[in-house]
This record gives C-alpha cells, sequence and structure tokens, in this order.
C-alpha cells in the first residue's frame, strides 16, 4: 500500500491540507508546536480505519470531538491510496459518519466491499492489511519511542502486545496476573470481605451442606408424616375392633354373672333336701350316741393312737439289734483270720513294735541316703583321680599317715636348718681369716718400719759419715728419723702378735660348733627321706615325690575326703543301729509274720499299715458294740412302756362296754362298731347338718336370685343388640373369674391401641409441624446458598481454564512470534548492511542481537556496548520485522515518525536521519513531523544533492499553499 | 341437563413455593412481594370466579408445595374456596401436594392439626381411580375426577360408557415426568381440565376444544414467562361454546433475547427498544440477554437509571452469540486463545460445559483486555 495524496478538509487544527506523497519521498513536515503535526498523522490513520475505538483510546463521542476542526467547518477527509496494482480513493465525512470508496483507475464506487453491517469499515485493514491497533504499534512510531532510556522497555511491551492482542492494550502476563488476583481475592464475594475463591467456595459449601441438611430433615419428617398418617387409618381400625371386643367380653361377664345365678339356686335347693336326709340319719343315731360317754370313747382311741404302730417298730428294732450283734462278732472272727498272731499283741506290745518298725523303715532309708551319698563322694573322687590316692593313703597305718602330716614340713625345716648351719660355720670361718690377715698385714707394717729403720740408719751412718758435706743437723735428724721409726716397727710389731687372738679363737669354736649341729641335721634329714621312701614304697607309690605330690593333692581336697569319711562313718553307725533294731524286733517276728532277719523297709511300713488297720477295726467295734448295747436298752425301755400302755388300753374297752375277759383284739372288735355309729353322730350334729343348713336358703331368697338372673339376661341381650351381635358371639368362658379376666384383657388392648393412636397423632402433628415450619424461607436459603457456591465453584473453574489456555495459546504464539521476527529480521540487516545477521528475542519479548559471527548479544551487553543510534536502528528494525511477520513488510506501507529523535544529541540525529534516508526510504515512504527546524535545516544541509532530493519538506503553517509546492504526482 | 354453564379452571397454584428470588434476580423486598402474590392465588382466582359467576370451579391438582405449605396457609385457603359456596370447587390432587395420605386432603391429617375439614363445597376426589360426582344445581352434569398416587406414572382414561347422554367434565392432574396421551383423554368428556404443567396449552380434538392445560398461575421462573392466566370455559349443553383465557395475576415475567451490536454506543437505548417492543409493564419481571460475538465478548456498560422505571426487576446478562463465528486470528495470544476455546464450544454437547467454556472466554478476553473480572461474567442488574 502507498498514499499517493492525503486532502484534509477539516481534522482538529489542519484545514484545507493538501499533501502530495511522491514514491521513494521522506516527507519532513518541519513546524512549531501546536501547528498539527501529531494530527497529521491523525488524520492518515482516521482516513485508512476511521476515528480510532481501539483499547485505550478516548472514548468515541469524545475523541469525535477532540478531532473536530476547531472553527466549525467541515471534518472529514481524503486519501489517495495504490494498493496491489489499484489506486482507490478514499472519502471520509466524519461529521455524516460516511465513507466512499473509489476506484480511480475503474472509476468504481467500492464502498460496499469495506464496510460491515452495524460495524466499523475495513478499508484500513484491507489495504494496509493490519488492524489499526497493529499499525500504531509498528508503522506509527510515536514521540520518545525511540528515546534511549526506555525504548528497550517499549518495545518489549509493544511487542508483548503485537504478540498478545494484536497490538491492543492487553498483555497475556498482565492476564495473568489478573486472572491470579481474582482468583486470590474473589471480587464480589457473597460469603465475606476479603476471600479467596477458594475460601468462597469452602464457605458456600458448609452453607449448602447446613441448608442441604435441613431440608434433608424436613424430608423425612414429611415421608414420616406420610407414613404415620397410612398407619392412622389401620389404627382406628384397630381401636374400633378393640372396642367391640372389649364390650363382648363385657357380655361375657354377664353371661357368667347368670349362669352363676343359676347355679347357685339349683345348689340352694340341694342343700335343703341334704338338711333333710341328715336329720333323719341323726335320730337313727342317736340311741347309741346316748349309751355311750364321749370320753371313753376318746380315752380309748388316744391310747389306740398313742400305741400306733410301736410294737412292731420294737420287733423290728429287736431283730436289727441281733443281726447287728451279729455282724460285729463276724467282723472279729475275720479281723482274727486276717491279722493272725497280731491281734492278740497288747497295746504296749503294739506300740513298741510300731516304734521298731518306725526305726526300722527309718533307718533303711537313711543307710540308702548314706550309702548313696558315699557313692556319690566316691563318684565325684574318681572323676577327679582322687579315688585310687585316697584308697592308697586309707591303707597306710595311722602313724604313717601323722608322719606324712607332718614329713613334708619337716623336711623343709631340715634342710632350711641345714643351710643355715652351713652358713654360720662358713661365716666363722671367715671372721677367723680376716682376723688372721689383718694380723699379718700389721706385722708386715711393723717389719717394715724396721727395715726402713735399718735403712734410715744406714743412711743416717753414711751422712754422718759424710760429715764435711752434710749439715750436722740433718746427719743428726737422719739419725733420729731412723731410730723413731726403728722404735715405732718394734712396737707394732709387738703388738701384731696379740692382735684379736680371742676373737679368732672364738670365731673357731663356733665354727666347730655349727659344723657339728650341721652334721647332727643332715642325719635326720636323711632319716625322715628314708622313712618317707619306705612308706611310698609301702603305698604304692613310685618314689617320695609321687607321694608327696599325692598326699599334697589330697591336702587340698581335705575337704572331700572329710565328707567321704563322715558318710562313710554316718553309714557305719546306721548299720549298727539296724543290728540293735534286728535284735529287739525278734520277739514280734512271729506275730507280725516277719521271716529271718531285719525286715526290708517296705515291709515295715506294709506292717505298719496292718497294725493301724487292726487298731481301727477294733476301736470301730468298740464303738459298735457300744452302740449295741445302748439299743438294747433303749429297746427294754420301750417294751415296758407298751406293756402298760396295752394294759391300759384293756381297761379303756371294758369301760366302754367291752365284756372282760376277751383279748384285747376282741375287746376292741367289740367296741369298734358303736364307736363308728357314735361318731357319726357327732359328725352329722357337728358339721354336715350346720353346714347344709348354711347353704340352705329360704325361698323368698331363691326368688330375689332369680329376679336378678332375670334383669342380667335383659341386660346381655341388650348390649348384643346394640353390638348387632348373638349370643354365639360371646367369647367362650369356664367361669366368671375367667370371663372377668377376659374383659380385663380386652379393655387392656383397647387402652393399649387408644394410647398408639394418641401417640400416632401426636406424632404425626409434631412431624408435619417440623417438615412445614420456616420450610419456604430454608428452600429459598438453600437456593441462595446453592447459587453461592455455584457461582463460585464456576468462577473457579472458568479462572483455573482461562488461564490454563491463556498460557498455553502465550506459549505457541511467543514462540512463533520470535521465531517469524527473526527470520523477517534477518532479510532487513541483511539489506540495510548492519553487521548484524538477526535479531534475538528471548521468551519475554526482550530483543538483543546475533552477530555475524554468530555469537549473540547478552542482554548487559547489547545495553552497554551498542551505541544509541544502533539501538535505535535495531528497534526500527524490530519494528518493521513485525509487518514483515505479518505479511506485509513489502506493502511498502508508510512509516509515520512523531518527531522521534528529541533526545539525541546533533551527531547521533545526523547520524540516524541519515540511516533513514539511506537505508529505509529506498525500502518505504516515511513521514516525518517535527518541531526542530534549525537541526533538520543542518541534517538537510549536509546531505548530498543525491539524496537531498529524496526528502520533501512541508511546512504546514504554508497550508494550502502547500499544494502548489509539493512534488509532482508521479 | 343445563342449557348453559360456565366453568372456571385453574391450577398449579404452588401455594408457599420458594419465589425463585434469586433465579429471577429479585431483590428481597421484591422477593417478598412475590412470595404474597403466590399465596394471593387462591383469594384472586376466587374473586375472578365470583365476578365471571362460573357455575363450579376445577382445581386439577398442584396448589400448594407440600413440602412448605404451613397450615395457616391451607387455613387461608379453605377458607377463600368455602367463601365460594354454594358454587362447587372440585380438586383432582397433584404431585406438589403430595401424593398418598400424607397430605392435607386426608381429613384425618387435618384433624390431627386441628384443622376443619374441606368445606361443604368443596370436592376432593381422593381415590386413585376416576369417581364421578354430581350436584343438584347441576342437573345433567357429571364431573369425573381422581387423585395421583404414589407409583402414577399417567392418567388412566375414564371409562365412559357409550350412549351415556349429559354433560361430563374431567379433571386430573398430570404426573411429573409422566406421559399421557391427551387427546384420547378427552374423548368422551365435554371438557377435560389439566393441571401439572407450567405451560398452558388448549387440547384440540380433531375441530374440537376439548380442554386445556392450566398452566401455572404465577411465574416462578423464567421457564415460565409471559401473562399468567386461567381458562374460562361455557359449555353449551355437551358442547364447547366458548373458551377464554383471562389474566391470573399482573405481573408477567419476560425473557427477552438482543444481540450486541460491536461499535453500537448505546446499549441501553437497545435494550430499552426491546422491552417496549415486548410490551413491559413497570410490574414486570425481566431478564435481557445480550449475545454477544466472541472477539468482543464484553458488555458495554449500561445506564439502569434509564431501565429504573421500565420493570420492578431488571438483569442483563451476556451470552455468546450462536456460530457461526469468525475466525479469529491465530498469530496472537488473544486470537489463538479465543480460537481455542471455540473449538471446544463447538465440540461441547452438555450445558454445563458450554456454560463453562463460554465464562472461559469472557473471563479470558476480560483479563487480556486488563478489565477487572466477575464471577457474573458481565451480568448486570
Amino acid at each position: 500500500m502507498k498514499i499517493d495524496r492525503l486532502s484534509v478538509h477539516g481534522f482538529a487544527g489542519l484545514l484545507d491540507l493538501e499533501v502530495r506523497w511522491p514514491a521513494g519521498r521522506l516527507l519532513l513536515v518541519v513546524d512549531t508546536n501546536e501547528a498539527g503535526k501529531s494530527s497529521l498523522c491523525e488524520a492518515i490513520l482516521a482516513g485508512l480505519y476511521g476515528l480510532s475505538r481501539s483499547p485505550g483510546a478516548v472514548p468515541g463521542a469524545k475523541l469525535r470531538d477532540l478531532r473536530r476542526p476547531r472553527n466549525g467547518g467541515p471534518f472529514g477527509l481524503t486519501l489517495e491510496i495504490e494498493s496491489d496494482g489499484t489506486r482507490f480513493r478514499v472519502r471520509r465525512d466524519f461529521d455524516a459518519g460516511t465513507l466512499s470508496v473509489v476506484d480511480l483507475g475503474k472509476n468504481l464506487d467500492r464502498t460496499p466491499e469495506f464496510v460491515r453491517s452495524r460495524s466499523r469499515d475495513t478499508v484500513g485493514e484491507q489495504l494496509a492489511g493490519l488492524t489499526e491497533a497493529l499499525f500504531r504499534s509498528t508503522a506509527y512510531v510515536g514521540q520518545n519511542v525511540l528515546d534511549r532510556d526506555s525504548f528497550d522497555s517499549l518495545l518489549v511491551l509493544e511487542l508483548s502486545k503485537i504478540a498478545d492482542t494484536g497490538g491492543g492494550e492487553g498483555t497475556a502476563l498482565r492476564a495473568q496476573r489478573l486472572i491470579e488476583s481474582a482468583r486470590a481475592k474473589m471480587p464480589e464475594p457473597l460469603t465475606g470481605a476479603n476471600v479467596s475463591v477458594d475460601t468462597e467456595i469452602m464457605r458456600a459449601q458448609r452453607r449448602v451442606d447446613e441448608r442441604r441438611s435441613a431440608t434433608v430433615r424436613r424430608q423425612r419428617a414429611l415421608e414420616e408424616a406420610s407414613r404415620l398418617s397410612e398407619s392412622l387409618e389401620s389404627l382406628e381400625n384397630r381401636l374400633t375392633q378393640s372396642r367391640r371386643k372389649a364390650a363382648l367380653a363385657n357380655l361375657g361377664v354377664i353371661a357368667a354373672e347368670c349362669r352363676l345365678l343359676e347355679d347357685r339356686v339349683k345348689a340352694i335347693k340341694e342343700a335343703e333336701r341334704r338338711v333333710r336326709d341328715l336329720e333323719q340319719e341323726l335320730s337313727r343315731l342317736k340311741p347309741v350316741a346316748d349309751n355311750h360317754e364321749k370320753g371313753a370313747f376318746q380315752q380309748l382311741e388316744a391310747l389306740r393312737i398313742e400305741i400306733g404302730k410301736r410294737p412292731e417298730a420294737l420287733e423290728e428294732a429287736q431283730r436289727r439289734l441281733e443281726s447287728d450283734r451279729r455282724a460285729v462278732d463276724q467282723e472279729r472272727r475275720d479281723r482274727e483270720l486276717r491279722f493272725g498272731l497280731g491281734v492278740r499283741l497288747s497295746g504296749e506290745e503294739r506300740q513298741t513294735a510300731v516304734f521298731l518298725l518306725k526305726g526300722i523303715a527309718e533307718s533303711e532309708r537313711e543307710l540308702q541316703e548314706a550309702e548313696a551319698e558315699l557313692k556319690r563322694e566316691w563318684e565325684d573322687l574318681r572323676r577327679e583321680g582322687l579315688a585310687e590316692d585316697v584308697r592308697k593313703f586309707d591303707a597306710l597305718s595311722p602313724s604313717d599317715m601323722q608322719f606324712l602330716e607332718t614329713a613334708e614340713e619337716e623336711r623343709i625345716r631340715l634342710e632350711k636348718e641345714g643351710v643355715r648351719l652351713d652358713r654360720l660355720t662358713s661365716e666363722s670361718s671367715a671372721r677367723a681369716s680376716i682376723v688372721a690377715r689383718e694380723r699379718r698385714i700389721k706385722t708386715q707394717s711393723a717389719r717394715g718400719l724396721l727395715a726402713t729403720s735399718l735403712i734410715a740408719g744406714a743412711i743416717s751412718a753414711v751422712l754422718a759419715l759424710a760429715q764435711a758435706r752434710v749439715p750436722r743437723p740433718v746427719v743428726l735428724g737422719a739419725a733420729a728419723f731412723a731410730v723413731s721409726i726403728g722404735v715405732m716397727g718394734a712396737v707394732f710389731l709387738a703388738r701384731a702378735g696379740r692382735y684379736r687372738e680371742e676373737e679368732e679363737a672364738e670365731q673357731a669354736r663356733l665354727e666347730a660348733e655349727f659344723r657339728a649341729e650341721a652334721a647332727v641335721c643332715r642325719k635326720d634329714l636323711s632319716d625322715l627321706r628314708l622313712r618317707l621312701s619306705q612308706i611310698s614304697a609301702k603305698a604304692g607309690f613310685g618314689s617320695t615325690a609321687e607321694l608327696g605330690k599325692t598326699f599334697r593333692k589330697l591336702r587340698a581336697a581335705e575337704a572331700r575326703r572329710r565328707v567321704l569319711v563322715e558318710a562313710s562313718a554316718r553309714r557305719d553307725a546306721i548299720r549298727k543301729r539296724r543290728e540293735r533294731l534286728e535284735a529287739d524286733f525278734e520277739p514280734f517276728r512271729s506275730g507280725l509274720g516277719s521271716t529271718a532277719g531285719l525286715p526290708s523297709g517296705e515291709d515295715a511300713r506294709r506292717a505298719l499299715e496292718l497294725i493301724e488297720d487292726l487298731e481301727r477295726a477294733q476301736r470301730q467295734e468298740d464303738l459298735r458294740r457300744a452302740a449295741l448295747d445302748r439299743e438294747e436298752e433303749r429297746l427294754a425301755t420301750e417294751r415296758r412302756q407298751l406293756e402298760a400302755l396295752q394294759k391300759e388300753l384293756a381297761r379303756s374297752a371294758v369301760r366302754s362296754g367291752a365284756p372282760e375277759g376277751l383279748s384285747l383284739s376282741d375287746a376292741l372288735l367289740f367296741v369298734e362298731a358303736d364307736q363308728k355309729k357314735y361318731l357319726r353322730y357327732h359328725e352329722i350334729l357337728d358339721q354336715a347338718l350346720p353346714e347344709a343348713k348354711k347353704l340352705a336358703s329360704s325361698s323368698d331368697h331363691v326368688r330375689k336370685l332369680e329376679g336378678d338372673r332375670q334383669s342380667l339376661l335383659a341386660e346381655l341381650f341388650r348390649g348384643l343388640s346394640g353390638l348387632g351381635a348373638v349370643e354365639s358371639s360371646l367369647p367362650p368362658v369356664s367361669s366368671l373369674d375367667v370371663a372377668r379376666k377376659s374383659a380385663e384383657e380386652a379393655r387392656a388392648q383397647t387402652e393399649a391401641a387408644d394410647a398408639e393412636l394418641r401417640s400416632t397423632r401426636a406424632s404425626l402433628a409434631q412431624k408435619l409441624s417440623e417438615g412445614v415450619e420456616r420450610a419456604r424461607e430454608d428452600l429459598e436459603s438453600l437456593e441462595d446458598a446453592e447459587w453461592v457456591l455455584e457461582r463460585a465453584l464456576s468462577f473457579r473453574q472458568a479462572l483455573d481454564l482461562a488461564r490454563d489456555r491463556l498460557s498455553a495459546a502465550t506459549t505457541v504464539v511467543h514462540r512463533d512470534f520470535r521465531k517469524g521476527l527473526e527470520g523477517a529480521s534477518r532479510g532487513i540487516l541483511e539489506r540495510w548492511g548492519l553487521p548484524y545477521e538477526a535479531l534475538e528475542f528471548d521468551e519475554e519479548l526482550h530483543v538483543t542481537v546475533r552477530m555475524k559471527d554468530g555469537k549473540v548479544l547478552t542482554r548487559p551487553e547489547f545495553e552497554h556496548t551498542l551505541s544509541a543510534g544502533t539501538r535505535e536502528q535495531l528497534n526500527l528494525a524490530a519494528r518493521l520485522s513485525v509487518m514483515a511477520y505479518f505479511g506485509v513488510g513489502d506493502k511498502k506501507l508508510p512509516l509515520l515518525l512523531d518527531d522521534p529523535f528529541t533526545s539525541a544529541d546533533d551527531g547521533r540525529f545526523l547520524k540516524l536521519m541519515n540511516f533513514l534516508v539511506e537505508m529505509v526510504l529506498p525500502e518505504r515512504p516515511i513521514l516525518l513531523v517535527t518541531c526542530h527546524e534549525w537541526r533538520h535545516e543542518r541534517f538537510l544541509a549536509q546531505l548530498s544533492p543525491e539524496i537531498r532530493q529524496r526528502v520533501e519538506v512541508i511546512p504546514l503553517r504554508q497550508g494550502a499553499s502547500s499544494k502548489e509546492s509539493a512534488a509532482e504526482e508521479p | 341437563m343445563p342449557q348453559r354453564i360456565r366453568l372456571l379452571q385453574s391450577s398449579d397454584w404452588f401455594c408457599g413455593a420458594p419465589s425463585g428470588a434469586r433465579g429471577l434476580g429479585l431483590s428481597p423486598e421484591l422477593a417478598a412481594v412475590r412470595r404474597s402474590e403466590i399465596d394471593g392465588v387462591a383469594q384472586r382466582i376466587v374473586s375472578l370466579a365470583r365476578q365471571e359467576k362460573v357455575d363450579a370451579l376445577l382445581l386439577p391438582g398442584n396448589l400448594w408445595q407440600a413440602a412448605a405449605a404451613t397450615p395457616d396457609l391451607l387455613l387461608n385457603l379453605m377458607g377463600c374456596l368455602e367463601s365460594l359456596a354454594p358454587t362447587p370447587v372440585l380438586i383432582a390432587p397433584g404431585d406438589a401436594e403430595g401424593r398418598g395420605q400424607g397430605n392435607y386432603y386426608n381429613p384425618r391429617v387435618l384433624d390431627v392439626l386441628g384443622l376443619p375439614d374441606w368445606p361443604p363445597n368443596v370436592t376432593v376426589f381422593r381415590e386413585r381411580a376416576w369417581t364421578a360426582r354430581t350436584f343438584e344445581a347441576l342437573p345433567g352434569v357429571q364431573f369425573f375426577g381422581r387423585a395421583l398416587w404414589p407409583g402414577d406414572e399417567g392418567l388412566a382414561e375414564l371409562d365412559v360408557k357409550d350412549g351415556q347422554n349429559g354433560v361430563r367434565v374431567a379433571l386430573a392432574c398430570q404426573p411429573s415426568g409422566g406421559s399421557t396421551a391427551l387427546t384420547s383423554l378427552a374423548r368422551g368428556v365435554s371438557w377435560l381440565a389439566l393441571g401439572g404443567n407450567p405451560q398452558p396449552a388448549l387440547i384440540v380434538d380433531g375441530e374440537r376444544q376439548a380442554g386445556a392445560v392450566s398452566g401455572s398461575a404465577s411465574g416462578r421462573s423464567f421457564a415460565e414467562t409471559g401473562p399468567r392466566s386461567v381458562w374460562l370455559v361455557t359449555l353449551e349443553g355437551a358442547r364447547v361454546s366458548e373458551v377464554r383465557r383471562v389474566a391470573s395475576e399482573n405481573r408477567v415475567l419476560h425473557d427477552l433475547v438482543i444481540r450486541l451490536v460491536p461499535g453500537d454506543p448505546d446499549l441501553t437505548g437497545t435494550i430499552l427498544t426491546s422491552l417496549e417492543s415486548a410490551g413491559v409493564k413497570p410490574l414486570d419481571i425481566v431478564r435481557v440477554t445480550v449475545e454477544v460475538p466472541p472477539t468482543s465478548p464484553l458488555l458495554p456498560p449500561v445506564t439502569f437509571s434509564r431501565l429504573a422505571d421500565k420493570a420492578s426487576s431488571l438483569v442483563v446478562i451476556p451470552r455468546l452469540e450462536p456460530g457461526p463465528w469468525p475466525e479469529p486470528d491465530p498469530r496472537n495470544v488473544e486470537g489463538r486463545f479465543t480460537a481455542d476455546l471455540l473449538v471446544r464450544l463447538r465440540q461441547a454437547n452438555e450445558p454445563a460445559a458450554r456454560d463453562l467454556l463460554q465464562a472461559t472466554l469472557f473471563l479470558g478476553r476480560s483479563a487480556l483486555a486488563g478489565r477487572s473480572l466477575s464471577p457474573s461474567f458481565g451480568a448486570l442488574e
């Protein structure tokens, strides 16, 4: 797309402006502030896209007012555009909101192709190939965008906007933050202020649960009420039936009472007949009763009762007594057979025998224990290898053993004594020798003095002879010396001859004495060894050393040996005791059936048991015989009493009318017949007749009873009629009590049914009340709570899904975007001849550059090693790369620069402007608006004529006159 | 046989039921008013019956909500119906009152609660089988009715003997979730009054107007939009001579849908226009659903002060416009995100899944546009 011409009829501060834009020219619009330079850029955009509604822009209505010409003139503009070989004229009337697009080549109105129903037109998008937002982000470089300090961050932001929203205001990063923020703090919360979405859900869920529980409780109450109401009818039927049954039971009671009355009347009539019969019988018995005294029969009867069965019992007891005596005798005989002569032992003898037998048994046990112990000790000694040695020593005589006890110590003592005496002998000898040697020395010294004296005397003599040459004193001195020495020698010699003579003699005596004692000691030692040798041979030891060693070993085991000896002694003592027991037992042997010798322990214990059984049996026999004697005495007493009673009975029978002389049994038979009549008479008189008379009643009473019965019958039939029942409907009852009990049970059942019905009705009322009370409020509250929960859940799900999908979309788009920009930048940088291979973008779209040698500058390197001008060139390259990525790189879209290098110094400004003219302009037209006239004049002045002609300077203030200054249309 | 009788049919009052305030977006004050309006339907219907001088009032079920109707409510309802005496009132119990024995139709239940029995002029068809009832004041007219009992899934046809003369009017409540062939059910009767469905409908058997489904007497959700009404039926002999619908309440629920035009600067004006064209009155309750394009799903601001006097309750919610949707530019995140969700929306069949995807689209695009996010996804009240 290429803009050939712009006619502004009225747009903000621009009026009737006509701008031609020849191909390959940079339009440099130089004018003062507020002259409408930025409006010129906006007018081009408005011509392409209409008045802006892009996000972040001023709202439409207000923007329209802002862009409206300030003089109130026409509000519109016309663009002439060449796109894909077709020239269009786009005319917009912003007042009327109309658009006209004409194909100038064909003179054809093509407006409909660019208009959408109730929406913005698509002129800019179709002709430029970019949305307005994207156009603004790429081809339109606003003021300060290329500022050195901020262009990187601004570029990142703009690239992000392009990648995320196609050049809109939003970015994916900000969107993610908004989502996270909403997740952390629930917007428009309904469960409390400042809660997260999760908390909102949790609280809402709790409310829902609470209200659902209440709803379920109410629902259950209603279900229960329904169940109860269904049971009401059956309960009422049951109560009705129970009541009918109770009424019938009550009638059953009346029926039973009727039958009872009937029975009573019958009984009265029967009693009257019986009275008559009894009175007749009484008159028949009266004569007999009158002839007898009542007391005689009573005494006779009392005696008979007293005697009762006692005679038979007496006879039986007597038989049992005799039988028992025979049994006791038989048992005694049996015992004699069993125990033999032992039975005849007296008590004292049996005690002695028992004592001996216990002793025998005890001694046998002790003997066994002693022998066992002895055996154990021998076994232990044998295991230790001492048994044989002990036997050997046991074979020695006591004197030998006594000798051996001290032999070792004696031997040692003698040996030590011998040594000591030898030492003393030596010492005495040594001392004597020392004394003798000292004497010899002293003698030799004295002799030496004497010899010296002789020599000195000789010398003195010589000196004396040589008096002339030797002074006299010297001669005299020498002579005196020789004399004194000679005297001393003589004295010493004399003393040496007597030196310690007594001591030497004493030592010689002691030596002889010690030597003699040593000889005696050696003899004793020799004797001792000889005897040891003899004993060793006698005991069977190989040597005295072996004997000594064994003896020492046995002495170490002396305690064991002593135990052994004690055990042997104990065993021997027991044996001796048993020998005495055997002698003492001899007299009892035949009586206890023992064979010769001492009985074994087992036999002794058996004999003891026998004696014990025998004694027990004899004690029992004694007890039984005593009991039999007492029984015999009691039977004798009983017999005497019975005889007295029988005599009294016989006398009583006579008094009751029996003839004297009859046997007792005959007399009693005689009396018995009259006694029966007498008793019957009094039975009727005293008992049967009064009872019968009591039952019998008057005829009035009978009539009353009959009347009562008729009344009850009438009541019964009335009741049956009332219930619609007949007599057969009455419950079968056997008696009045049964009937009353049945009636009571039926009444209880009725009361139970009535209580259940009342209870059910009360429960039903309660359940219905529980089921519906405040139900509407609760249901609405539940609806509310569920709505809140659903709202929060949906919100959370939607947020999570949005975050997820946004993240996925961002990853893919940014990756593609980065690759696309890098590819596009490679071509641009190559064309521009810059020493870089391509732009590089990281994941956050920060830009850096790849050098021709393949090295990629780090961000710090990019920021600090590249000049600001280079980075601004790269910024432009990035923007143009975006257009290339979106497929509009070769559409010759114009580059609109609104005072782009305001913060650059003069040198950098010139470089950048040269770059634009030399490198960028050949690719696309450039519109640059600025207020820095002087700076641009310098720029133009330093251009070569060839380059200079590519720059068209347009002052806006000249307005319409610019039409004339514009270059010719190509 | 009477020459002419007039009948008034109404049902599905749901007295005591929740007002549906949350779903309708009602304020607490309006919700309270709405509850009293729902409970006052008996009074309105009886007044209407008295005003129209009807010969009988037919009430085929669902007069109250069993789970929430209190004894006091029932007492008021009985009083209303009794005040119509001696005009007979015929009731065929339905689902909502509770099937079986545990409902207020059972005299034993009334007795337990200390309530009086149903008034003498009220006939309750409590049996499961069709039962006939005649009135001295209406000679030659037989009323048939039946109640719904546990296990009923449909209505058995009325067994009418051939050759029987006279006027036969039948009333019953359709079981919820059940299905009944209404036309065949209406055969043999002069008028079939059915309840159990919130939407009113006329039952036509060939050329004959054979009966009607009452429809709910009060709107409790946006599924019950439009004027609520009763049926006023005139029978000439056994033939229906006139059938009229008479409004049963003044307040109407409206569920309107408009389409958002991108760039439209005045959504409020568009809503105003739609309210006017829908005939919304100040008492009415309205929901306006604004269908938005996926690439511009954000509702512009709405000036509610301009709409305040147009309806007693108004809620505006956005909804994604039905397809086909334009393909967004996949070279930017916004476009790719939108394209991704539109693909998923096309594949989603479940309404819940579609709602979630729609909400995700709204939220994601709102976030990209830097707008604050709302759990109501742009709904306005």
